[in-house]
């Protein structure tokens, strides 16, 4: 069926990602449609997660050459899913802090990942109420991107979309938040 | 008292653009600018840099790279190993961290581009729906001006319109794009064969003539076309070519097809050294150099230039507009593999690859890059690229420079690559060095030259403060790897090695006059094929942190 | 002979790449004490992290203490010896060329990523990616020994190119996944889809309960291939303990994988408990 097709394309997600295999199933996956393409053309895609995903992870990945789970203790990026990554950082309790932007891992995380993040301080922006947001140190309700403030974000196939804002809001944006917190810590001298 | 004045004294100053070859002289800047040293000769600078003894040429210009964008991107996120065992880039108190290999990371490239002397580079092959991607990454790279290349040899509605027989719509259409996307100039990337590589299993075009299913327009036409109305908009740069055939033996016939398809018209033929290719269909074998036949009709048709596109040996990333080349490249060389379309517009692929010097091919693709440098008649119409980084890093441009300045040197290099090399190639018998002065051409007076940027490659008041100081040494890949002093907009941005200031630099681009009425046709287009609104796909004017209009 | 008695009392990674027994052979003991490793990002001096005593000149480095929270141990190392006594955190001897490590107790994640030579034996348990590649690597290991006498987790010699990795316990999923060539042993219970994406090389499930191949195995012969007594005889000599029943078995070679260059071979052990399926 598939080399009957004249052009194929794969959407994948959660259902090879997370189940067991995780990377090597989808590596396997686009391992076929590299095959495919001797027969005919063929694609496949991941599907991003809610918010601006493909964004960060273009900012990020031009900004240090990784797309996540980059490390800067160092002062310079370094790259090593599964031992960088939010969750085995978390789980693994090698964090003394945390600052979380528009995400729920109290919410999507494991056991010990929520245990131990529940223990550390930790700092939440999201503009709407969440169990992480509850159980924060210090928690900012936020404007919403795209519906409040402009910018630009990113489809999941890398398009850049300008957003135009239908209605100010009086929350500050995550931009205001973070530039403030980065000016206090410069301040402070770290 | 502030004089706003900042003078370069005694330096040996290399101008080629007003003849000057080594002459030991002052340079004034003041506001960003070279000016005319101050009437008033108790007029004191504010700060002096002593330069006697040392080589002050223009900042350097590198007019053919990929450094920004999706597939620029891609490539980074493909590549974690590449990385992992380079050179890490320390943040500073002034200064961002990042990653190096063959795909460095934004800020990373500034400073290694400025670190060589670098003051300006184009990308050279942006989708323009990608136009904010690359204007966003612009801004994250910094101590370059930098512009980029827009990718119209697979647009659908540049071939539609040719198709109609419509010149003016063609012309137009490029206008307009150009002004929405902020770009340069034209880029053509294997014109045609990109989009029958989007409708056709391993598709692709094998001569100028074939037509694009669908479309019935043909290479040539393209390549036609887009000149003319590149040359009837007068733009500053001309059209950026990319040829059929890449790295196909024997694709040198195609080469000098295209060249003739210029006709009078002005055309950059990008990489040259990738298209010079003689031998049989797939037969490695009779693989050899054609680079003299080629050289010859570009020293005889001035209309012509050309970037070089050097290979040098070791590892790399190759990412090319041209899809149906990834593939082929990433099957030869069983790497990893990357392809997208880019609706409407062109294609992508990137795939890793080692070119080695016991490699018969790679030997001669590196043997032939040199002779374009060595049998050109005119530097200025010959410029220096890797095409990085395809052909290497552009971190290798002082190795490249030592293999044109020091004879003994490319010999020895010579005897340490693929024998047949000097059977198949004529670089044995070249004995010619390079100049300080033609190092210059090809590397920041040429490249001003082509690109069509008048304050850019030369020493002349009204010139950008763009200016780079060199200790001179006889080994030249340890002199041009590691200036004394950069200055970019008349700040020392970079000295001894060290980034003292790196400011954002400008992005250059041009907006051609059209007839506004070809709007409509173009948004009823969009309406009806494209996946984003036409009034979202312009890049407005205050999107860009700092720009200059390069007038057509 | 060094030692290097662990006080660290944070959660925070301790990184010690650089602390090689070549690299502080010749260094007074002050200024060992002095060497700067990483406490997350903090530069601390290592007499912050451990009080070293002895002497460094014999190329022997003894580790003490529960170094679970200790990585990069032996890392780039390439000669001498290291024991660890204790557990030890990630990438224990990663891209290590030369020289032997011990580990007492148990180690993290990487042992022996990417190492090109030497000997690794754990005498405990190991965690994932043993012997195996970085991410986005085209090679792995290509060379040296590493012996885990425990159980160890996913994807062990992951795009492994030559060496030898075994494994006294049991293994997770994907053992020699994407294998190039080399030779990976399991005596206890693998995990799912062993030799996924394998190449050439050699898979060798030696336990009791082999599970079920990938269907783009095929079964080729039953046999006693003589290589395999060889490589039991040469785990042997490393004080590695090779379960009786090995050495007079019957083995079932499969070839595989066929979704790719497919010729590498898969060697299960014959037992009356066997229940390996074939395409």
């Amino acid at each position: 069926m598939t080399k009957a097709a004249k052009f194929g394309v794969i959407l994948f997600g959660m259902g090879l990602t997370l189940t067991p295999g995780k990377h090597l199933n989808s590596e396997a996956l686009l391992c076929l449609v590299r095959d495919m393409n001797a027969f005919t053309r063929f694609v496949a895609k991941p599907m991003r997660g809610h918010g601006n995903v493909t964004g960060a992870d273009n900012v990020v990945t031009w900004q240090t050459g990784y797309p996540f789970g980059v490390n800067m203790s160092r002062g310079y990026p370094r790259f090593n899913p599964g031992e960088y990554t939010t969750s085995d950082t978390l789980a693994r309790r090698e964090a003394d802090a945390a600052l979380l932007i528009a995400c729920d891992p109290m919410a999507n995380f494991s056991q010990p990942a929520r245990e131990w993040l529940k223990s550390i301080p930790y700092i939440a922006l999201d503009p709407k109420d969440t169990p992480t947001t509850r159980s924060a140190t210090v928690a900012f309700t936020t404007a919403t991107y795209g519906i409040n403030t402009p910018g630009t974000v990113y489809r999941m196939d890398d398009v850049p979309i300008y957003l135009r804002p239908a209605f100010p809001s009086s929350h500050p944006s995550d931009f205001d938040v973070l530039s403030a917190i980065q000016r206090r810590v410069a301040e402070l001298g770290r | 008292m502030s004089s706003g004045y900042f003078k370069i004294a005694g330096g040996t100053v290399y101008d080629p653009l007003h003849g000057v070859d080594g002459d030991r002289r002052d340079l004034w800047i003041r506001d960003g600018k070279i000016v005319d040293a101050p009437s008033d000769p108790g007029v004191r600078p504010d700060r002096t840099l002593d330069a006697s003894g040392l080589v002050v040429m223009p900042g350097g210009i590198d007019m053919h790279c990929h450094i920004a964008g999706p597939k620029v991107n891609a490539a980074r996120k493909m590549r974690p190993e590449d990385k992992r065992k380079a050179e890490k880039i320390v943040r500073t108190r002034s200064t961002r961290s990042g990653t190096v290999g063959s795909v460095p990371s934004t800020f990373a490239t500034g400073y290694k581009y400025a670190g060589l002397g670098y003051t300006t580079a184009f990308d050279a092959a942006i989708p323009p729906l990608a136009a904010r991607h690359v204007h966003e990454e612009f801004e994250d790279t910094p101590c370059l001006d930098k512009g980029f290349f827009v990718l119209m040899g697979n647009n659908h509605y540049v071939m539609q319109s040719i198709q109609r027989n419509e010149p003016e719509r063609v012309r137009s259409f490029i206008a307009w794009l150009l002004g929405a996307a902020k770009g340069f100039t034209p880029k053509i990337v294997n014109p045609g064969g990109v989009e029958v590589w989007k409708q056709l299993p391993s598709g692709n075009v094998h001569g100028l003539d074939e037509t694009v299913a669908n479309f019935g327009v043909t290479p040539r036409q393209i390549i036609e076309y887009v000149a003319r109305a590149v040359d009837e908009l007068r733009l500053p740069h001309s059209v950026h070519l990319h040829c059929n055939n890449l790295g196909m033996p024997g694709n040198w016939h195609t080469t000098l097809e295209t060249m003739k398809t210029f006709g009078d018209s002005r055309g950059h033929l990008s990489h040259i050294q990738f298209h010079s290719y003689g031998g049989g269909d797939a037969d490695e074998t009779t693989f050899n150099s054609k680079a003299a036949p080629l050289v010859e009709y570009v020293n005889s048709h001035p209309n012509l230039t050309v970037d070089v596109g050097q290979v040098l040996f070791g590892e790399t990333t190759t990412m090319t507009a041209d899809g149906p080349l990834g593939y082929y490249l990433s099957n030869a060389f069983k790497s990893k593999w990357f392809s997208s379309d880019t609706e409407m517009e062109s294609g992508c692929g990137i795939a890793p690859i080692e070119y080695k010097n016991t490699s018969l091919v790679h030997s001669l693709q590196w043997a032939i890059g040199l002779e374009w440098y060595l049998l050109a008649t005119d530097p200025w119409r010959v410029v220096m690229s890797t095409d990085h980084p395809n052909g290497g890093s552009f971190l290798a441009y002082p190795q490249i420079i030592q293999l044109l300045m020091d004879r003994t040197h490319r010999e020895d290099m010579l005897k340490q690559v693929h024998p047949a090399v000097r059977e198949r190639s004529q670089l044995g018998g070249l004995a010619r060095e390079y100049s300080l002065y033609e190092i210059c051409i090809i590397t920041r007076s040429g490249p001003a030259k082509i690109l069509g940027l008048a304050n850019k490659g030369h020493l002349a008041p009204g010139a950008d403060a763009d200016i780079t100081i060199y200790t001179p040494h006889d080994d030249k890949t340890k002199m041009f790897e590691l200036p004394r002093a950069v200055i970019k907009s008349g700040v020392l941005i970079v000295d001894q090695g060290e980034i003292r200031e790196p400011l954002t630099g400008k992005l250059l681009y041009v907006s051609p006059e059209y007839d506004t009425s070809i709007e409509t046709d173009i948004a009823a287009w969009f309406e009806k094929y494209y996946s984003i609104r036409f009034r979202n796909y312009p890049v407005p004017l205050d999107y860009l942190h700092e720009a200059e209009e390069i007038p057509c | 002979m060094l030692t290097l008695r662990y006080k660290g009392q944070t959660q925070i990674p301790v990184e010690v790449e650089g602390l090689t027994p070549s690299a502080i052979r010749s260094m007074p003991l002050a200024d060992i004490q002095r060497t700067e490793i990483f406490e997350g990002n903090r530069k601390v001096p290592l007499a912050e992290f451990f009080d070293i005593t002895g002497d460094p000149s014999d190329g022997r480095l003894e580790f003490e203490g529960n170094l679970a929270g200790v990585h990069w141990i032996g890392a780039q190392m390439s000669d001498g010896e290291i024991h660890i006594r204790g557990d030890a955190g990630r990438h224990v001897g990663s891209e290590m060329t030369g020289g032997t490590i011990h580990v007492h107790g148990n180690t993290s994640d990487w042992v022996g990523g990417e190492m090109h030579g030497g000997l690794i034996h754990v005498h405990g348990n190991a965690g994932h990616l043993v012997g195996s590649a970085y991410r986005g690597s085209r090679l792995g290991m290509t060379g040296g020994t590493i012996l885990v006498d425990g159980s160890v987790g996913n994807e062990v010699g992951l795009t492994l190119r030559r060496g030898l990795v075994a494994v006294g316990g049991n293994c997770g999923d994907f053992v020699g996944a994407n294998m190039i060539a080399g030779t990976v042993l399991v005596f206890g219970q693998p995990g799912n889809r062993p030799a996924a994406g394998m190449r050439r090389g050699t898979v060798g499930l030696l336990g009791s309960n082999p599970p079920a191949l990938l269907v783009t195995f095929r079964k080729n012969c039953v046999c006693k291939p003589p290589v395999v007594r060889l490589m039991l005889s040469h785990l042997q000599s490393f004080g590695f303990s090779v379960p009786d029943e090995c050495w007079e078995a019957d083995y079932t070679v499969y070839n595989g994988d066929r979704v790719t260059v497919g010729r590498g071979e898969v060697l299960i052990r014959e037992s009356s408990a066997q229940n390996a399926r074939s395409a």
